[in-house]
């Protein structure tokens, strides 16, 4: 049943105060064995097209005695789902030489936390290859490794020795599904971490199925997997900031003060030996502009000083 | 004239699998082909094996395919990832998923 419009702009409300939980179930368990069967067995049960969707759940373990159905109302948001953001920013943490924390990395341009514009990208792309070029002279040849070559192959072209499974736009919609229902307009850490659950279950059970035709979709897969990482990120990322933000788009249901200053920091986020690490940098962490890049360039006697 | 091969093709369609086929208990009746209100099958040109689903993007997700079919475990439905639905164990709290 459909609740009318004022009664849903109440429940509405009750979710933004922290009243109502978001997911909504439909309960079975707490109906009588006879509702429950009228409504499942015989109402969904046998009405022609829902018939294989009541087969496919009944199969795949579902049951009206102790489960209870997911809703996606709400939770799939009232919003263009091409302008739902989970909040802005963010991006690779680098130093005054644009190195990632990856030692010998180098990054330029939108991938790090900057701004989205061209002279941006055009500069710090130069200084970012005149940084890395100074990095290789220093360490001068180093040993490659054949197994971490052979690890990255295996990864990279698995997609494209299977001609059936999952192809990239496919696994792209599951990911852009999970990030719709758990990572947008409503933010709480019970809806973080069934999003979190529900790309780990992509993860180990569709990423092993994916395939690619050809050389082109092959490059989508990947991009797709590297997307796969990012809202894992995105997500980890939002459980950690346990406040809301203007700057940073970002409002949660759980804690709503916004901007409080004990959350004026930058929150880092790092992969080590398989664990997420959370650290933190103050603002303006980059220090002084100026002097920062006088201490960082004093050999540098291209555009920025003149012949 | 030598013999021709193709190294790219367009995207296939999204999503590209309604179903999937288990040869050994589907024996070719194609009474799926014949109850498909959207002519999403052709039968296969060799007698006794799985149609080919020859236009999957048109798949409605009706299921008259799986259900009419006589041969049990011939047929899996296959939900799309994205359209795949939850749900939560009351008491234990643990979330399924077809």
């Amino acid at each position: 049943m459909v609740p009318t419009p004022g009664v849903e702009k109440k429940i509405r409300e009750g979710v933004m105060k922290g009243e109502y939980a978001l997911p909504f179930y439909a309960d079975f368990p707490s109906m009588s064995n006879v509702e429950q069967d009228a409504t499942w067995k015989l109402m969904l049960g046998e009405e022609a097209t829902t018939k294989i969707i009541i087969k496919t759940f009944n199969e795949a373990g579902f049951d009206t005695r102790k489960d209870m159905l997911q809703s996606y109302k709400f939770i799939e948001g009232q919003s263009l789902p091409q302008w739902r953001e989970a909040g802005y920013g963010g991006g690779l943490l680098v130093d005054w030489n644009l190195k990632t924390t990856l030692d010998g990395l180098y990054a330029a341009g939108t991938q790090m936390f900057a701004p989205e514009d061209h002279s941006y990208a055009a500069a710090t792309g130069r200084y970012a290859g005149r940084k890395a070029a100074a990095y290789v002279k220093e360490i001068g040849e180093s040993k490659v490794s054949r197994d971490q070559i052979e690890i990255e192959k295996n990864r990279v072209f698995a997609p494209a020795r299977r001609n059936s499974g999952i192809e990239w736009k496919e696994l792209h919609a599951g990911i852009a599904r999970v990030m719709q229902y758990y990572v947008s307009e409503f933010r709480t850490e019970l809806l973080f971490k069934m999003g979190m659950d529900a790309l780990e279950k992509v993860e180990t059970e569709s990423v092993p199925m994916l395939y690619a035709l050809d050389p082109h979709k092959l490059m989508r897969t990947l991009e797709d997997l590297s997307m796969l990482e990012y809202a894992k990120i995105i997500i980890q990322a939002s459980q950690a900031r346990k406040a809301s933000s203007i700057p940073l788009g970002f409002q949660r249901i759980d804690y709503p003060e916004v901007d409080p200053p004990d959350w004026n920091k930058y929150l880092t986020i790092k992969l080590e030996n398989d664990k997420v690490k959370i650290g933190e940098r103050p603002p303006r962490f980059w220090g002084d502009m100026k002097q920062q890049y006088e201490a960082y360039n004093k050999d540098y006697e291209g555009v920025y000083k003149g012949k | 004239m030598a013999k021709e091969e193709v190294f790219a093709i367009p995207n296939v369609p999204t999503p590209n699998q309604p179903v999937l086929f288990n040869p050994e208990f589907c024996t070719g009746c194609n009474v799926c082909v014949e109850v498909c209100p959207i002519d999403v099958y052709i039968p296969h040109p060799e007698e006794g094996k799985p149609p080919i689903i020859l236009h999957p993007e048109e798949c409605w997700y009706c299921g008259t395919c799986a259900v009419d079919c006589p041969c049990p475990g011939a047929i899996k439905f296959n939900w799309p990832l994205q359209a795949r639905g939850y749900w939560k164990n009351k008491d234990t709290g643990e979330i399924g998923q077809i």
